[in-house]
């Protein structure tokens, strides 16, 4: 059983109460140590040069795995394009400025259908995961919800906003709100009560409580959330540009199929895949980094 | 359904006789009977068709009975979304023989191997016709199918790089207008209704039964043109180069039942649309019974130099749109012989429709000049 010490104030409650401090756990190094030696680890050329390769060795033996078959089954291209074909395909759509405009459009509705996700999702997980009674009652709306593929919601959206940018945010949001919710909502409800319970006992406001509290205590599971919730946003978003716009990643690969060109199809593939590697790598690893991991809340990973 | 009691009682009559005959000689249950045409087994033939009115001519041609009088045993795959759908189950060899419009050029383009042997719908005596074609503007959209120059400055809805699309540059061409002066909004024909409802569109460019839906549909909509001859309008009886080569009484059969059906939903619309309703999932006869009126007119499974002057026009509007290659040789894709030989064998099966300009009359082996064909073909 660990030792829970009575805090005496607001601030030593919710430092006591936040997970965000680093203080080592019954039997654990001290943070400091752990700390140093762990970023320095990570920080060498060596240690990134591995990670690099980690990484992409994956997808270098996929590509090895996709010139391989083509070359021996030798298929046409319009049923399965060989990698340079689609690298000249990536080629044309670039010097005709095509891929930029695609490119674009999905990041712009992206980007904003992401930033009404969580600035909504995340307050009201939290909250079903710190009321009882609030769960209770969204409860089964929220299983409902969750089962619900984002892009069946296309029809009525187009329906509800019109055709546009309107309708694509409106399914990127939808795509990504429940399960932001969902894990944002699983996190809080695995803060241990104790530490919920000397906050509280010291009188600790309800926006000091949000942010100091429950929201970096739920960070694990919300992280989690959003990776999984920027993943269906992607898939909402590419799905919802079929129907209703004039561009984007989603509009330009099956504008592709009307005309059999399945190297541009899989030149979108490719792009669409490479930008969530790249928003996982350089804005979720990080965040995770510097949060999560920092403060010691990875599960016995560090 | 008349078709249908009639085979009924052909085949009672039929098993009748033969029943009567067996008994009254030595014949034994091993021995060969007549099965129909020729008293050869009937060729099996599998075609696909788009769930779109304009293409319920085979679907219609199975239920009547044509194709079994040809001894043919065609069998449908359930009805295609689209073209492409349909031209990838004519590779894979799902299919052997579709009926696509404007998708053809690029998979000609990008390699499938097709030849076109007839059309479902187009012309083959004059060059534009596009009567299943219309526009259906918002009610407060300002939007005058007699002057087409309102048409500047709107949202006009398409499904772009198709046949709708190419209609509304021939309005704009007519017009004097250009592509930049309106906005192209990409709207594919179920979600126009609902675009024009919600203001996403003040008009929308389609083919039939939708603007009849959409009128339907929205409130205040109306068609304020339809047709008008301002590009041709395609659409051609497809298989692979290799089924023809090697089926070629079987595509001269199918084509006769092709023509014996045109005939008779040129003769009989409302059954015709009778029977859309029973091929096309959700078509209501109403809609379908309107729809088959414009149909019809463009129902001429002939093919003349028309037919090559109106493919070659297609493409080279799609290829000035980026949408397909340039250099689009019609010539390696059409294959006339065999509907020639209908032509000329059943010449009863088209004696109601205008006549193939003489000018413009082909023979096997004809070569397609742009020029010559133009001056040969009505506009």
């Amino acid at each position: 059983m660990p030792v829970v010490t009575t805090p005496r104030t607001e601030k030593q409650a919710t430092a006591a109460a936040a997970p965000a401090t680093g203080r080592p756990r019954p039997g654990g190094r001290p943070p400091g140590q752990q700390r140093k030696r762990k970023r320095g680890a990570a920080n060498t050329p060596a240690a990134r040069a591995i990670s690099a390769l980690w990484f992409l060795t994956p997808l270098a033996l996929l590509v090895v795995v996709w010139l391989v078959v083509v070359a021996i089954t030798d298929p046409p291209l319009r049923v399965f394009p060989q990698v340079g074909d689609v690298l000249s395909a990536l080629g044309d759509m670039w010097s005709s400025g095509e891929l930029f405009d695609h490119l674009g459009a999905s990041l712009r509705r992206m980007g904003i259908g992401s930033v009404i996700a969580i600035a909504t999702a995340l307050p009201f997980g939290i909250a079903l995961g710190s009321s009882a009674a609030l769960s209770a009652f969204f409860s089964p709306l929220l299983r409902f919800s969750v089962a619900l593929a984002g892009i069946a919601w296309i029809p009525v959206a187009t329906l509800w906003f019109g055709y546009g940018d309107k309708a694509v945010i409106f399914i990127v949001w939808n795509a990504m709100f429940f399960a932001i919710t969902y894990n944002a909502m699983l996190g809080v409800r695995q803060i241990p009560t104790q530490l919920l319970r000397a906050a509280r006992s010291m009188g600790t406001s309800r926006l000091r409580m949000f942010w100091e509290v429950l929201l970096p205590g739920a960070l694990p599971s919300v992280v989690t959330g959003l990776r999984v919730g920027l993943g269906y946003g992607w898939r909402g978003l590419v799905a919802a540009e079929i129907i209703a716009s004039n561009a984007g990643l989603g509009y330009a690969l099956f504008q592709a199929q009307k005309y059999f060109r399945t190297d541009v199809i899989i030149a979108s593939m490719v792009i669409i895949g490479v930008l969530w590697l790249l928003m996982d790598r350089l804005l979720l690893a990080p965040l995770e980094k510097r949060t999560v991991e920092r403060w010691g809340m990875t599960g016995g990973r560090g | 359904m008349f078709r249908a009691s009639r085979h009924i009682a052909v085949a009672a009559a039929c098993s009748g006789a033969l029943l009567l005959a067996a008994c009254g000689s030595d014949s034994t249950v091993d021995d060969d009977v007549d099965g129909g045409a020729g008293g050869t087994e009937p060729t099996k033939l599998s075609a696909g068709y788009v769930s779109a009115i304009d293409q319920i001519g085979l679907p219609a041609g199975v239920e009547a009975g044509y194709f079994d009088e040809q001894n043919l045993n065609v069998k449908l795959k359930e009805p295609y979304p689209t073209g492409v759908d349909a031209l990838n189950a004519l590779q894979a060899g799902e299919v052997d023989v579709v009926q696509v419009g404007t998708p053809a050029i690029a998979a000609a383009q990008q390699g499938i191997d097709l030849v076109l042997v007839g059309n479902y719908t187009g012309s083959s005596s004059q060059l534009s016709i596009d009567e299943t074609m219309a526009v259906v503007a918002g009610g407060d959209s300002g939007i005058d199918g007699k002057d087409l120059s309102t048409l500047r400055g709107k949202r006009i809805g398409v499904s772009e790089g198709s046949i709708n699309h190419l209609y509304l540059l021939g309005l704009l061409d007519d017009a004097g207008l250009k592509a930049g002066d309106i906005e192209i909004v990409n709207t594919e024909p179920p979600d126009m209704a609902v675009a024009l409802e919600t203001g996403g569109i003040d008009a929308g460019i389609v083919w039939d039964p939708w603007p009849i839906t959409m009128t339907g549909q929205v409130d205040g909509a109306k068609e304020v043109l339809r047709g008008g001859g301002y590009i041709p309008f395609i659409g051609y009886l497809v298989t692979t180069r290799d089924y023809a080569e090697k089926n070629p009484e079987v595509i001269e059969q199918f084509l006769t039942a092709r023509a014996q059906t045109d005939q008779w939903m040129r003769e009989n619309p409302d059954d015709a649309a009778d029977s859309a309703t029973r091929w096309l999932p959700g078509t209501e006869k109403a809609v379908a019974q309107e729809a088959m009126k414009h149909n019809v007119k463009q129902l001429d499974g002939r093919f003349s130099a028309c037919n090559y002057l109106a493919l070659d026009t297609l493409a080279g509007l799609l290829a000035e749109q980026g949408n397909v290659e340039k250099g689009f040789d019609v010539n390696k894709y059409f294959q006339p012989e065999p509907i020639l030989k209908v032509m000329k064998d059943n010449p009863d099966l088209f004696a109601d429709l205008p006549p193939v300009p003489d000018a413009a009359a082909i023979e096997g082996g004809y070569t397609f000049d742009r020029d010559t064909a133009a001056e040969a073909c009505p506009s």
